[in-house]
């Protein structure tokens, strides 16, 4: 697909992480050199999620280090990263910016006539984490920095407009 | 002292807009949702409300709905809604149920501390 109505789907992802980046925890963004999924961030992960209903059908998956998780978190709270122990903060952080960047994509893409809904965040912790794309999406891979720390970003999508 | 009801599901979203908006001389009432947050304006009758759209139990728009369907001093409190969706059809349901301003994420604490002080005259503390 590679574009959605005319609109380029890596432009967009890249437009909606940097600017929820910048605004929420001032850390740029840039684009890195491909790597593979399972050793981009390391083993152990934390994955921010949201899906997509409606026309346009997917999910959007961000991949992060629990250090950088917890980093972004202290960020976002104001608060010292040692002081961030709670699952429940990190969780609420990571699937608030994920939420704000879903957010961001579901309006670009609803400009050109996609209409979609958005799900809640969700939160997956583990080491391995694979995402297994759903029948018929398409998956867009993103190799990101975010400051120093690497940022993985995964769209799956497809298109139920005739 | 101005009181002003936060309502985001988010405990992160709320403590950034409140972290901002301490540093005026107001009072923060806070709410995880629609359902506590109808129940916590009644009670507390402030004289702002930020309201998030997509929350579970009840979501920003119903509450909306709810809080302007009451028949007491309630429905007259200014609402702005911050929402991570800002679709046209979402923006116009969002104005004709009588939302004075919206806000879509992401944005800065400061951005909707200014954007509330439009409304509602804040001072800040010395």
């Amino acid at each position: 697909m590679a574009h959605v109505a005319g609109i380029s789907i890596k432009d967009s992802v890249i437009s909606a992480v940097t600017e929820a980046f910048d605004t929420m925890v001032s850390l740029p963004i840039r684009e890195r050199d491909k790597g593979e999924t399972g050793s981009f961030i390391g083993p152990e992960r934390l994955v921010g999620t949201v899906g997509f209903a409606g026309q346009l059908q997917g999910l959007l998956c961000l991949h992060f280090s629990p250090p950088f998780a917890q980093e972004i978190t202290a960020t976002m709270l104001g608060m010292e990263v040692a002081d961030v122990e709670e699952f429940e903060d990190i969780n609420d952080a990571i699937g608030e910016l994920t939420n704000i960047i879903a957010g961001d994509l579901k309006t670009r893409f609803s400009r050109p006539g996609f209409p979609c809904s958005l799900s809640i965040p969700s939160i997956t912790r583990g080491t391995r984490v694979e995402i297994e794309s759903v029948s018929g999406a398409e998956r867009y891979c993103f190799f990101l920095s975010a400051g120093n720390n690497p940022l993985l970003v995964e769209l799956y999508i497809r298109s139920t407009s005739t | 002292m101005p009181k002003i009801l936060l309502v985001d599901d988010s405990k992160t979203t709320r403590a950034i807009i409140a972290k901002a908006l301490r540093a005026y001389d107001c009072e923060i009432l806070e709410a995880p949702n629609g359902a506590d947050a109808l129940t916590l304006a009644a009670e507390s009758l402030p004289d702002f409300i930020l309201l998030d759209v997509t929350m579970p139990v009840m979501d920003g728009i119903e509450t909306l709905r709810r809080l302007k369907a009451t028949e007491s001093a309630v429905k007259d409190i200014p609402v702005m809604m911050l929402t991570a969706n800002s679709s046209p059809e979402e923006i116009a349901l969002i104005t004709e149920l009588g939302a004075r301003d919206y806000m879509t994420k992401a944005y800065k604490a400061d951005t909707v501390v200014d954007r509330v002080k439009a409304i509602l005259p804040l001072v800040q503390k010395s």
